[in-house]
């Protein structure tokens, strides 16, 4: 069996964590607010964090999933619509662990009413991409070995799937997930120099800040080849495309930010950033899992991407982890710097080292 | 600074080729680009907060030093133009994109029912498929499939077996092995044989054609040899 068919595999194991846990999490929120019952409200807590996590494993391996069964002709239309009701409801979660996060720190009762009203939507969101789930199994025959599939796939479908990347948009790719691997390399070395406090890090203090707007700067206006302001091949809503320009606002938005608060004095703004990076490392995470590639989506170029997405954005949820404890566990601040510091060396060695195909570290296993 | 700001409009006021997209697809890209800079606003407020509040309330001076407050009030709020005009901007591009793709009606992309030959051989067509199958002088005959638009169907994605052809025989058909850059199957028959049914399956569909070569009726044979005749 293929590696990335053995990841496909955990796709209908996965499905059921998001969807028992999301549903618990916010009946004991609900439960914990009308009770005022602080026990159910950090269980609730846990819980939406585990379940929007599992969401996101979830989306990863249906993506492996969709492209064993688009391989055994399965129409594309159902697919890309459980794909984008998976998406819906991904965000949505990803948005309620942060409110909820917050609301946990500075209580808000209102805030919290809100919260209770949007996370119902979010279930019905997440009821609806479970429905569609099974129709692909039940009306499709998606994952079902040994059965012809009872929609034809036309001839336009095969063809779809016949589309390959060609060589210069591989080594475009690659170029620019290395380019990234020395920023994210660059930001490294730069915390690891005002961890050990060394001399003259007044002075270099403003660097971090700069290198990130620089690189969303330029990934602004280089992230895809065939799309603005390069080309106009590919529009905005091409969701790998909306991907990457995302991801470049929140690099220049962050940097410039964090850039003018550091100019001033007096303000302590340390936990709130510890705070708001296991946010953003969610949300990254978050990009990554739920990022699909368009193309030539069921080629095995974009079963490697997969691949590594898959190992990045676990990487990327550590990231928030280790911030998330930070918070908690104020005390042991040393150590959790040099984890976060570990992680991003990780991170960048991941991105230098990365291949438009299945990935060097995985290759012994295919 | 200030002259920055005309330059992100025009860099992000582009709209893109109009497609169409799915209601569902645009839902789920609006939600994605909501939520991502929800979450930037939301966390990054008590953060930033200090920069908007009242210089006189602060009790420490700016680290940067010889400025004067006034003048480092007006960097920050050019910095949070910036910053505004930047996701306002892409806001705007994916908001203008996704109606137009959503409102337009579906481009008539013209079918390709010609029957063209790409390779020099002969096309059939059953349902949204062609399929040319071409003889080589060397007794070789190869089978491509292509849809309704004419573009390539890769050899994997279909079978075919191929059978000589004549009134007094019953058929014996013959598996065929695709290509080694996956663009065709291929089998290798008799030279004496210029008369074949081809069936060609796909998922749910299967159809026998009859092609003829070197006829009256028939296309040529491709002079393609790769050794002594």
């Amino acid at each position: 069996m293929e590696l990335s068919q053995y990841f496909a595999t955990w796709h209908p194991a996965f499905v059921h964590f998001p969807i028992a846990l999301l549903f618990v999490a916010v009946g004991l929120d609900f439960y914990g607010y009308l009770r005022q019952d602080e026990k159910a409200l950090w269980a609730g807590n846990a819980l939406l964090i585990m379940g929007t996590v599992g969401i996101l494993f979830t989306f990863i391996t249906g993506n492996f999933a969709e492209i064993w069964a688009a391989r055994s002709l399965i129409p594309q239309e159902p697919l890309s619509r459980h794909e984008s009701f998976a998406t819906i409801c991904s965000w949505a979660f990803i948005a309620l662990v942060a409110v909820r996060s917050f609301l946990q720190t500075r209580p808000n009762v209102n805030l919290f009413r809100a919260y209770l009203v949007a996370a119902t939507g979010a279930l019905y969101a997440l009821y609806l991409t479970g429905a569609q789930g099974g129709r692909l199994v039940y009306q499709y025959a998606a994952g079902v070995k040994g059965v012809e599939p009872p929609y034809r796939a036309t001839g336009l479908e095969l063809a779809n799937l016949s589309l390959l990347n060609t060589p210069d948009e591989l080594a475009y790719s690659e170029m620019m997930h290395h380019i990234f691997g020395w920023l994210v390399l660059g930001l490294a070395f730069w915390l690891t120099y005002q961890m050990l406090e060394l001399p003259g890090v007044e002075r270099l203090r403003a660097m971090g800040p700069i290198l990130l707007s620089a690189g969303g700067l330029f990934l602004m206006i280089f992230s895809d080849f065939d799309a603005f302001p390069l080309s106009n091949e590919k529009p905005i809503t091409d969701p790998e495309v909306l991907a990457h320009k995302i991801i470049a606002t929140m690099m220049i938005v962050i940097g410039l930010g964090t850039n003018l608060v550091r100019k001033r004095k007096g303000v302590d703004v340390s936990s709130l950033q510890a705070h708001l990076v296991a946010v953003l490392a969610l949300a990254g995470g978050g990009i990554l899992m739920t990022h699909v590639h368009t193309g030539a989506p069921y080629s095995e170029t974009a079963i490697g991407v997969y691949l590594h997405h898959f190992t990045l954005g676990t990487l990327a949820l550590l990231c928030g982890a280790v911030k998330l404890l930070e918070l908690s566990l104020p005390h042991r601040t040393r150590i959790w710097n040099v984890v976060w510091v570990l992680l991003l060396f990780l991170v960048s060695g991941a991105l230098i080292r990365y291949n438009e195909g299945i990935p060097w570290f995985m290759r012994f296993l295919s | 600074m200030v002259y920055a700001l005309p330059f992100i409009a025009v860099l992000l006021a582009h709209g893109a080729d109009p497609t169409p997209l799915d209601w569902d697809e645009a839902l789920a890209n609006l939600v994605k680009f909501g939520v991502t800079f929800l979450l930037i606003g939301f966390m990054s407020y008590p953060i930033l907060e200090p920069l908007v509040r009242d210089q006189s309330e602060e009790t420490g001076d700016l680290a940067s030093g010889g400025k004067e407050p006034s003048k480092a009030r007006g960097e920050t709020v050019g910095w949070f133009l910036v910053a505004g005009a930047l996701v306002l901007g892409l806001g705007w591009w994916l908001t203008r994109t996704s109606l137009v793709e959503v409102m337009a009606e579906e481009p008539v992309v013209k079918e390709e029912h010609a029957h063209t030959q790409e390779v020099g051989g002969q096309v059939a067509m059953w349902a949204d498929f062609h399929a040319e199958v071409v003889r080589i002088e060397s007794g070789e005959v190869r089978i491509y499939l292509r849809d309704s638009y004419n573009r390539d169907i890769a050899a994997r994605f279909f079978e075919s077996e191929v059978s000589p052809f004549s009134e007094e025989n019953e058929d014996d058909f013959q598996s065929t092995e695709p290509s080694l850059n996956d663009s065709y199957r291929f089998i290798r028959l008799s030279t004496d044989d210029k008369r074949y049914r081809i069936k060609v399956s796909t998922p749910g569909w299967t159809t026998t054609l009859k092609f003829e070569f070197d006829e009256n009726n028939g296309r040529r044979s491709l002079p393609i040899w790769c050794a002594t005749k």
